[in-house]
């Protein structure tokens, strides 16, 4: 069933170099930033660095791909399988896209060990030193990030049940998790209206939290869990919602 | 008491809003906040019976409403009014067990996964349908053997031909022995060898499982060997519901008789035998068409036979839209 992800095997690579490149770019636009200056914001350069390469490692992660290729499916009307049979759509998008995931993470992983080995050598990174648990809540939280991800996803899909061209929604959700989750920029280099904004969004769940955990600077306490845990059953009740009233839309055109 | 009815819809109906956007991309604009529609009736209000086993032939011309129908029997759309109820079941509700009992078959939309061999969503339907092992061999045997297709299930769907693919479509809806049967035309655009192989087998499964079975086709021949009884429908509205031989006897009171000649004959003559549709001589080849009366159409060829130095001939029922037409002019109001 992963057949389409193994066809983007070469791709992988390119998604590999366009990780990359990012990183080189930014680490010069920081470095310029920094120049005459040990600290910005509390962090130094090698914290940075190292910020934005735990970002590149949950971007891999947590990232979805199906934006497209599901609202096309839906709109040609090429669902019907899932709708006439004891079988749950959304399970379909979600397990196929886990499966992909997996697949894809197993055949990168190995080129993001190297580029990490490599950049290492000529940029100055933070050495990390985290304990166990450390990586295990590390790993807890890019789970719930792919959950929020997927859930954003998967409702910029069943927008398509009402307007056809929904998919183009996919750079907004891009942009918006970007900037309010700390992607882009760690978010204490925000304007205010950001932060504020951050604060009130599950998203930070998916980059900044988990990063500035592993870095040290951030304390978790009990209240984020039961905000997470609240944010992510919200975001589930949503979707139920959201896929309920989309069906009554369905067009199941072409036959 | 009769037994209740396997399919009963009442009123059943269900008008799409078909947005128009003018071209362009100030069209596209102006339709985020102005979103002109026209109102299509695909479906307007058919009403209807089915009985546990009946194979009813589902009629009407391009567009008439007959997938639309089916699709609302399925649970793929919501009926704009009336709900129908199949198995006791109400269709969009979905549930499992309702799902389990039915299958719908499209002759023009592919449902088997077009990257894979037959094969394999024949097993992905197993595990959908928690189909137990034992059955599954069984019927899966019983049906790649009724339908010669041993060898076409291992290949990547994508690469079969339609007639093939249209086998592995029935074999993958038929798998968990589905009691009602909804089948848009399985038949379309197959050889006359093939739709005879699929039709055999379709009256097979409903002899065999007693499953309830409705059939749409272009094709008369589908119709009349399958179907006792026939719906016709026609711009969302039925039309006629009964006996299949009724219409025939009544609105397809001719046959038509096609004729090649060898030597040059005379319209005169011809015309003797019955309404003389079609006539051409251009010097080296000689065809005519007749129509004739049903009930004499064997009798006169065998005439026409023995007068004309005839080389070919064939009797065909006059095509299922001819006969909508003349039922729609004389019974839709
Ligand atoms: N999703 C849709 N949106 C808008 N109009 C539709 C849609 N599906 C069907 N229609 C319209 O509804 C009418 C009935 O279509 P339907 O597919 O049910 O016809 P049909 O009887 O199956 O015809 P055919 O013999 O050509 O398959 C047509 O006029 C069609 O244009
Ligand atoms: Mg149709």
């Amino acid at each position: 069933m992963f057949i389409r992800s193994l066809q983007f095997r070469t791709e992988l690579v390119i998604y590999v170099l366009l990780d990359i490149l990012p990183f080189f770019v930014l680490f010069f636009v920081w470095q310029a930033a920094f120049s005459g200056k040990t600290e910005i914001n509390s962090f130094t350069l090698p914290q940075i660095t190292q910020y934005y390469f735990l970002v590149m490692i949950i971007e891999r992660v947590t990232s979805t791909y199906f934006e497209n290729w599901r609202a096309t499916e839906i709109r040609e009307g090429k669902i019907d399988y899932f709708l006439t049979r004891p079988f749950s759509y959304i399970n379909d998008v979600f397990s196929k896209d886990v499966g992909g995931k997996l697949v894809s993470l197993a055949i990168s992983l190995p080129g993001l060990a190297v580029a990490f080995f490599l950049i290492s050598l000529v940029l100055p990174v933070a050495p990390l030193s985290v304990a166990p648990h450390q990586i295990f809540i590390f790993i807890f939280f890019m789970i719930t990030g792919y959950l929020i991800q997927f859930m954003i996803a998967l409702w910029i899909v069943l927008l398509t049940f009402w307007f056809e061209g929904s998919s183009g929604l996919e750079h907004f959700k891009w942009i918006s998790v970007s900037l309010f989750s700390g992607a882009m920029i760690p978010t204490t280099f925000m304007p205010t209206w950001i932060q504020s904004v951050y604060q009130f969004l599950p998203l930070k769940y998916i980059f900044a939290v988990p990063i500035t955990y592993l870095q040290g600077t951030l304390s978790l306490t009990p209240g984020m869990f039961l905000e997470l845990a609240i944010a992510l059953l919200c975001m589930f009740g949503i979707t139920r919602v959201f896929w309920h009233y989309a069906l009554y839309q369905y067009s199941s055109a072409g036959g | 008491m009769s037994k209740p009815p396997i399919i009963s819809i009442t009123n059943l109906k269900k008008h799409f809003k078909v947005y128009k956007k003018k071209p362009g991309l100030w069209g596209s604009i102006q339709s985020l906040w102005h979103r002109e529609y026209e109102v299509v009736k695909a479906v307007d209000g058919i009403s209807f019976d089915i009985a546990e086993g009946e194979i009813v032939g589902f009629i009407g011309m391009n567009g008439a409403g007959k997938t639309t129908t089916l699709k609302m029997l399925s649970g793929l759309l919501y009926p704009t009014e009336g709900q129908p109820s199949v198995l006791g079941y109400n269709p969009w509700e979905r549930k499992a067990s309702f799902q389990k009992q039915f299958a719908l078959v499209m002759g023009q939309k592919n449902q088997l996964w077009w990257d894979l061999p037959a094969v394999e969503t024949f097993y992905l339907n197993k595990a959908i349908y928690e189909i137990p092992d034992e059955q599954f061999e069984k019927t899966l045997k019983k049906l790649v053997k009724l339908l010669d297709v041993e060898d076409i299930i291992r290949i990547q769907v994508r690469k079969l031909s339609l007639g093939q693919r249209m086998k592995c479509e029935l074999i993958a809806a038929l798998l968990h022995n589905p009691k009602v049967l909804f089948l848009d035309e399985p038949t379309i655009g197959l050889d006359v060898v093939m739709q005879k192989t699929l039709r055999d087998f379709i009256k097979a499964y409903n002899k065999e499982f007693g499953a309830t079975i409705i059939l749409t086709s272009h094709y008369m021949d589908d119709v009349k060997e399958l179907c006792e009884r026939a719906i016709i429908i026609d711009h969302g509205k039925k039309i006629f519901d009964g006996k299949l031989q009724d219409i025939i006897d009544k609105y397809a009171r001719n046959k038509k008789l096609s004729l090649v000649f060898s030597e040059p004959v005379t319209k005169k003559d011809l015309q003797a035998f019955g309404d003389l549709k079609e006539f051409s001589d251009d010097g080296s080849h000689y065809t005519a068409t007749l129509l004739v009366a049903r009930k004499k159409a064997t009798a006169v060829a065998a005439q026409v036979l023995s007068k004309f130095p005839v080389v070919d001939v064939t009797i065909e029922e006059p095509p299922i839209e001819a006969i909508i037409r003349e039922v729609f002019s004389k019974e839709g109001s």
